[in-house]
């Protein structure tokens, strides 16, 4: 079993990790093409207007999420720099911001929202009242919400219908893909 | 009063999240005010303070503030703002908030008030330095005034200590001070303060959320680990075990072992059914609240939560909420209720079930509420408990009715956050419905007998007709009957 790292990483910990382009590897790897395309996938049986991508990292995911406007945020400088380098789509807007910022940026509803690898014990401690909190005021009635995570690690269980659980190979984890309706 | 809300508590000086959102939560019952309005004498006033002021409160605490509705004093130390806390060598770095965020938290309910400029320990200041060093850590700045017209008028002693002359000095200018070490409940100007940690409890009652489980052992681990997901957990988790022959018991004792502050395991070593396990389990408990949970459900995250929250102003004995059907028959058993509870159909996979808001006096039929409803154990034990089942009244349905009648009123929390697995036909709503629906033939079948044998004595000797009539009507009700029950056979 892979060990979750425990210590709370700080905003400054995740910038410097950024600080070269792709750190995770994300596009040399075919399993992260799986995995894209696994989310995209369940994404497109629903007709998405606005969509927000909260952990988007470099925008690897970001970028195939088929609604007509994504709003993208990741909590590093870095790696919403390397997202906007990259980004060939002008219809998502990547912002600067944890989960926790995001009422301060007054985004509005959004009828799908992707919360990928961000609920881990080392990003969040003991918060998750708030963060139920949070995406509830951000997802619209009948909203969908996607969670991926490591399945040995996650920690969430929002209180919406759970219409979906997908567990697929990534890396040397099982990643949980899990998909709600509100 | 707090110092730092975060999602970590790496002192005692810091509250997590978690268990700050708890706290706040068990507010509910209480009437939180400013210091304005805050009478001592008034055991429901409650006052939120934050000492500071940190950024992480605009952060974490506002907007958990915010959903409750609560206004909080925000007592600032006027030379931090905006600084980090290095001066502080035994915490871990933190920033103070700036003027701007203190302004955010103004508008979401924060009121400023005074911590001095500086923090120091006010009657070795007087000590070290002059009495006009005091006296300037007393006095609040035009600026901070004009950011807060509201506030200002209350004063917080650093480190809760003060001498006599700065307590009159204080007396002078505030309109009241609080204190956390040297206060008492009757002074104004040195008002007492709780240090809240994350330990703390505001709030004496307990909530037990009891798993029952006879041969459902397959589902028993969802069940435990929906409750052990709650935003609120309960004080206390009882696995209930009624005889089973699989692996409940193995599993109940598992988790026992895993959390032996929070869960109980409890078995019957002969089935004792519904009423005799339920009322054993509830003897078994001490909660004021409890609620049972059938092993083969689930409760969404936020029920605890809001059951609770509902019930703890005392105007309800008992909460409720809508429910989700999901499993292999669902669906059927969704169009097996009336039109006017069948609520949305989620993906072809969770069919809500809507109850009726509850009114006095309303008409007390049926499953007018599930059984999962949490209710208070003084009203539990005044009725008397869970008695045998009738036919076509659940037991559950049939404690809610008596608590009801007996003067205990139910509110209804809007949403559907229980989850109501349907599996097998054998399961026991549909048991009780099927049970239910036998009754209501069968009082038919006694109506129109009694019509038959009143029809005889008005006319003496039944006319031919009358009679004829009479058996045609029930022919035809027990055709229906028949026909239902090939139905019944046939599409189950």
């Amino acid at each position: 079993m892979a060990m979750m790292p425990k210590r709370r990483q700080s905003k400054l910990q995740i910038d410097s990790f950024y600080s070269k382009d792709d750190p995770w590897g994300y596009f040399t790897n075919e399993h992260d093409y799986r995995r894209r395309e696994i989310i995209v996938s369940e994404l497109r049986k629903y007709n998405l207007i606005r969509a927000l991508d909260i952990g988007c990292g470099n925008g690897f995911v970001s970028e195939g999420i088929p609604a007509k406007n994504v709003v993208a945020v990741d909590i590093s400088d870095a790696a919403i720099e390397e997202a906007r380098r990259r980004s060939g789509s002008a219809s998502i807007d990547y912002r600067r911001a944890s989960l926790f910022e995001l009422p301060s940026l007054d985004l509005g509803s959004f009828d799908c929202i992707l919360i990928t690898g961000v609920i881990y014990e080392q990003y969040i401690g003991k918060s998750l009242p708030l963060i139920y909190q949070l995406v509830d005021e951000l997802l619209a009635p009948g909203g969908v919400l996607a969670c991926v995570h490591i399945d040995e690690w996650s920690l969430a269980r929002f209180p919406y219908a759970l219409i979906k659980t997908t567990r697929y190979k990534y890396r040397q984890y099982t990643h949980l893909l899990e998909v709600y309706r509100k | 009063m707090y110092h730092k809300v975060d999602i970590r508590s790496p002192t005692m000086w810091w509250v997590d999240v978690s268990s700050f959102y708890r706290q706040m939560c068990f507010l509910k019952d209480r009437n939180v005010v400013y210091l304005d309005d805050y009478d001592p004498n008034d055991p429901s006033h409650v006052v939120i303070t934050f000492d500071g002021i940190y950024s992480n409160v605009l952060l974490f605490a506002a907007p958990i503030l915010s959903k409750f509705r609560y206004p909080f004093e925000l007592f600032v130390s006027y030379d931090l703002i905006g600084a980090e806390n290095e001066f502080d060598l035994v915490e871990p770095p933190t920033r103070f908030a700036s003027n701007k965020e203190l302004a955010e938290l103004l508008v979401k309910g924060g009121r400023l008030q005074w911590h001095t400029r500086t923090h120091p320990m006010l009657s070795q200041c007087h000590l070290d330095r002059t009495w006009g060093a005091v006296e300037d850590e007393l006095s609040v700045p035009e600026e901070l005034r004009d950011a807060d017209p509201s506030g200002l008028k209350w004063f917080a002693y650093p480190y809760g200590e003060f001498s006599d002359d700065v307590y009159e000095a204080v007396k002078e200018r505030f309109a009241g001070a609080v204190s956390c070490s040297q206060g008492n409940d009757m002074d104004i100007h040195k008002l007492n303060r709780i240090t809240v940690t994350n330990s703390s409890k505001l709030q004496s009652k307990s909530i037990c959320a009891i798993i029952v489980s006879h041969n459902y052992g397959r589902f028993l681990s969802e069940a435990v680990e929906s409750v052990l997901q709650q935003t609120i957990l309960p004080d206390r988790i009882l696995i209930m075990d009624d005889a089973s022959e699989d692996e409940t018991c193995a599993i109940g004792k598992r988790y026992a072992d895993l959390y032996p502050e929070l869960i109980a395991y409890a078995r019957n070593e002969q089935n004792l059914g519904i009423v005799g396990t339920f009322n054993a389990a509830v003897q078994l408990t001490s909660s004021e609240f409890v609620c049972f949970l059938g092993a083969d459900n689930r409760l969404s995250a936020n029920y605890i939560e809001l059951c609770i929250v509902t019930l703890l102003d005392g105007k309800a004995s008992i909460a409720y909420t809508d429910f989700r059907l999901f499993g292999t028959n669902a669906q059927d058993e969704y169009f097996k209720h009336e039109a006017d509870r069948r609520g949305r159909i989620i993906d072809e996979q969770f069919y809500e079930i809507v109850f009726p808001e509850f009114r006095k006096g309303s008409m007390l039929t049926g499953s007018f509420m599930h059984g999962s409803s949490m209710y208070s154990r003084a009203a539990f034990d005044q009725v008397g408990g869970y008695l045998p089942r009738r036919e076509g009244r659940p037991e559950d349905a049939n404690l809610f009715r008596r608590m009801i009648n007996a003067g205990h009123a139910a509110q209804k929390v809007a949403g559907a956050w229980l989850e109501y697995r349907q599996h097998s036909v054998d399961q026991a709503n549909i048991v009780s419905r099927t049970q239910g629906e036998l009754a209501f033939y069968r009082a038919y079948a006694r109506r129109l007998e009694f019509k038959v044998k009143a029809l005889e004595a008005s006319f003496g000797l039944l006319s031919p007709v009358v009679r004829i009539a009479s058996l045609l009507e029930k022919a035809a009700f027990e055709f229906i009957v028949r026909v239902v029950r090939i139905w019944r056979r046939r599409f189950r």
